[in-house]
Formats: structure tokens, sequence, C-alpha cells
């Protein structure tokens, strides 16, 4: 049996995983905060959320009442990642 | 020492303060937000835990809202400079410290309009004196909020319900009201609030912050690195990161999440009773004393514990010295960075001497104060 995927939420800044992180935690919803893999190709340095899958849509449901932006959302595979 | 600067710096800090920074020193010491590894995200952490500790100490429900700088002067200047171009239209007050005429003077120079309203002997501004420079092209008010020469603290809960009546932005120096008087950003409309980490915030000196309000927009003072969007040539248009460029005083901003806690847990409102107290036994002793003149009004409820004197026959300087040397108490001579506020109360050519009390001046402190200003103003002492 495989185990679920894990997913990456990806931010611009630090500052704003740590807000939603604290806001997710608030909630019930705890999720790793870990910098962004460079070859996302998204802008640079971005830093996200890493969470089970069935948390992605508390993830964004959070970012737009904190009206932060997401940059991309992604799966974890053995060799890479995929968009959402 | 009897420790009376408080104004300048507060002194002592509690001891978590100084802990929490050699723990940041050893134990996580990374550049927070921008390495990916474990010493920059606990570095991190802590600088996120202390917006939130900032956010909660003022009110703010977005701590992203605050952000950090070196000092009250860093603050006031990234506010200053960043709401006005030439051709618009400021009013502060006659009771400003140098931090806010210095660069209202020099950007008066590059077009911009200025009016200063006046303010009582005592130093109390009075919100009408305000009201009647405004115009239709004024952009910002700026008023601080208690003197640091002569502790008189000013109506910023009526001036913000009149700068947002109509449609000015608010800015409010809180360099020595930040840990002294309770202040809620939202109850007295206050747009851009300025303060320094080192004084009542009770953290290290190099720190500070400025609180802005989520629809106003400044230019940055600096541009630089941020840790985000790096690929632009351009600052990010989100707070805090446009107002944050380099490396933050991550140590500093440990030590002031330390001395934030300190007062959440104590609150801000005790702390102000108690300097009240003290306040007025200090300022009803030193008016007692012979040859001795008090700055300022004696109503405890308009001021800090921020009192002015001078020493009839004397020089304040000399005063302070003498205070230092031969009774060890530590207090501040002079202008205080202050001009426009002496010349208000009628100490521009002689400038004061100065006591300020703290979050840890304690009624001991008072009885020495006034032991030696009492020595000071005999006979043989002149």
């Amino acid at each position: 049996m495989s185990l679920p995927a894990a997913c990456l939420v990806v931010y611009a800044s630090l500052n704003q995983v740590h807000r939603l992180k604290r806001h997710l935690y608030q909630g019930g919803v705890y999720a790793d905060l870990v910098r962004a893999p460079q070859c996302l190709g998204l802008r640079g340095c971005s830093f996200a959320l890493r969470c089970d899958a069935a948390m992605v849509p508390a993830i964004r449901q959070a970012s737009e009442e904190l009206a932060i932006e997401i940059r991309g959302a992604f799966t974890e595979l053995s060799d890479g990642y995929m968009a959402l | 020492m009897t420790y009376l600067d408080n104004a300048a710096t507060s002194w002592p800090k509690p001891p978590a303060v100084l802990a929490a920074m050699c723990e940041m020193i050893e134990h996580a010491g990374g550049n927070p937000g921008r390495s990916g590894h474990r010493l920059a995200m606990r570095a991190g952490e802590t600088v996120y835990a202390c917006r939130e500790n900032l956010a909660k100490l003022f009110g703010v429900s977005d701590p992203l809202r605050i952000c950090f700088t070196s000092n009250t002067t860093e603050s006031l200047n990234l506010a200053i400079r960043g709401s006005l171009e030439p051709g618009d239209h400021v009013v502060f007050s006659a009771m400003e410290h140098n931090s806010v005429w210095r660069p209202l003077r020099e950007l008066e120079r590059r077009g911009v309009h200025i009016s200063m309203a006046p303010a009582g002997a005592n130093g109390i501004v009075r919100c009408d004196n305000i009201v009647s420079h405004l115009r239709p092209d004024t952009k910002l008010i700026v008023l601080i909020h208690a003197s640091n020469v002569n502790g008189a603290l000013n109506p910023v809960e009526e001036v913000g319900r009149i700068a947002r009546e109509r449609n000015v932005r608010f800015l409010v120096d809180a360099a020595q009201t930040a840990g002294v008087v309770p202040i809620d950003v939202e109850a007295m409309r206050i747009d851009l609030l300025a303060f320094p980490g080192h004084k009542g915030l009770l953290g290290p000196q190099g720190t500070g912050g400025l609180y802005v309000r989520d629809s106003i927009r400044l230019e940055p003072l600096n541009h630089g690195g941020t840790g985000s969007e790096s690929e632009s040539s351009t600052q990010p248009e989100f707070a805090p990161d446009r107002y944050e460029s380099g490396t933050l005083n991550t140590p500093g901003i440990a030590g002031l999440n330390e001395g934030v806690k300190y007062l959440l847990q104590r609150g801000v409102a005790e702390i102000q009773r108690q300097e009240q107290t003290l306040t007025e036994r200090l300022v009803r002793g030193l008016a007692e004393i012979p040859r001795i003149h008090v700055y300022g009004t004696a109503n405890p409820c308009e001021r800090t514990g921020v009192i002015s004197f001078n020493l009839e026959g004397r020089d304040p300087v000399l005063v302070a010295d003498e205070l230092d040397r031969t009774f060890d108490i530590a207090c501040r001579a002079g202008l205080h960075c202050a001009y426009l506020a002496h010349r208000t109360q009628g100490t521009g050519q002689t400038g004061t001497c100065r006591f300020s009390l703290g979050a840890l001046s304690t009624g001991r402190d008072v009885d020495v104060a006034l032991g030696a200003v009492r020595a000071l103003a005999q006979e043989g002492k002149s």
C-alpha cells in the first residue's frame, strides 16, 4: 500500500507562510514549513506549506481569507513534482 | 545606580531578554527568510512570534502589518518619506522630535508643504490646533504621542477620529508610549505607528518597528534583498517584505520578543498605573524644592513619567553630571534631540535636566532622586 502523496502549497515569502501556518494551526490544521525547490519554476526564494493532499482545500480557503496569493500547488512524486 | 533615563533607553531589561538573545546567537543563528535549514527556520519562527506579540500588544489583526526597523527614527523616516511627494501637505506639532522635524524640513526643501500646529506651554497639543491647519490637500498628520522632553500626553484618539473623517493619513510617534500607555490602533484610528524596541518595549537597542495599516502602500526607504521574489528588480508589493530589505537584527528581535511577552503578561495598563503613581510623587516632590522649576503639566493623567526640570542658576548639563558622579543617578540633560519641544516650553536656550521613569522603576528611585536634587538645591551646593 503506497503512502498518500505530500503536497506543497507555495508562497512568495516566509512571512506569508508563517501567517498561514499559524492561522491553520488555530483551526486545527497542521502543515510543515519548507523552502520551495527551485525546480518548480516559480519566482525565486519561495517558501511552502507541506501537507497531506486532504489539507489543500483548507489551505486554499485560508489563503483566500487572508488575501495571501498562492504561487503554486504541487504533489510530490518520486521523481519530481506535479502541478495540482 | 538609580537609573532615570528610560526615555533614552530602558534599563535594566527583564532577564529573559538577554537569555533569548544568547539563545538565538548560540542555537538558532541562521538568517530568517533566506535559507531553508533548521537554524534559519528556527530564527524565522522567533521573528514571526515577535510580530504576533507586537500585533497583540497594539491591537493589530494581521501580524504581517508589523514591519521591523532598527529604531523609531527609521520607522518615522519610512512612514514620512514613504507617504509624501512634492506638492503634498503635512501637519505636525510643535512638540515633535528631530526624527520628525528633520525629515519634514528636508522634504520641504524638495517641495512638500509643511504646517506646524502649536502646543500649549505645558506641551499638550489641542486637537483644534491640528484641525485649523488642515487643508484639502493635506496628506498626512504627524503627532508625537507623548513628549520626550516633558511627558505631555497628546489626544491621539481625538486627532485620529478627525484624521479618519477627513481621510488624512495619521502617523503617531509612539517612541515614549509603546509599552507605557495602552495603544489600540483600531480604537485610536492610527494608520501608521512608529515605535522603538529598546524603550518601553524593554528590548535591546537596534530594534524598532512600524505598523502600516493594510490600506496603505508606502514607498520603501531601502531597496534590496528581501528573501522573496528574488528574480524581480523591484521591491515586493506585500508587507512586511516591501519594507524590510537586508538581514534583520534577529538576536535583537528575539530579545524584543521577550520584552513584549513581559508586557503582555504584566499588562501595559498596570505599568501605566504604577508609573503614574511614581510620576505624581516625583513631580510633586521636585516642585516643592526651592529653586527647582518643573516643566509640563502636573496632572498625571495628561503626562507620562518623563519629567524635565531646572535648578535656578545651574547649567542642567552640570546638574546631570553631578547627579551622576555624586549621587549615582543616571539622567539626561540638554535639548533631548527635540528643540521644537524646548522652544515650546521656553527652554530652547537652556535645555533641561530630565528624569524618566520606566516599567522597572521603584519608589526608592523616586526617593533617591528627590534627596539628591534637594541636596543640590541647598545653599553651598549652588
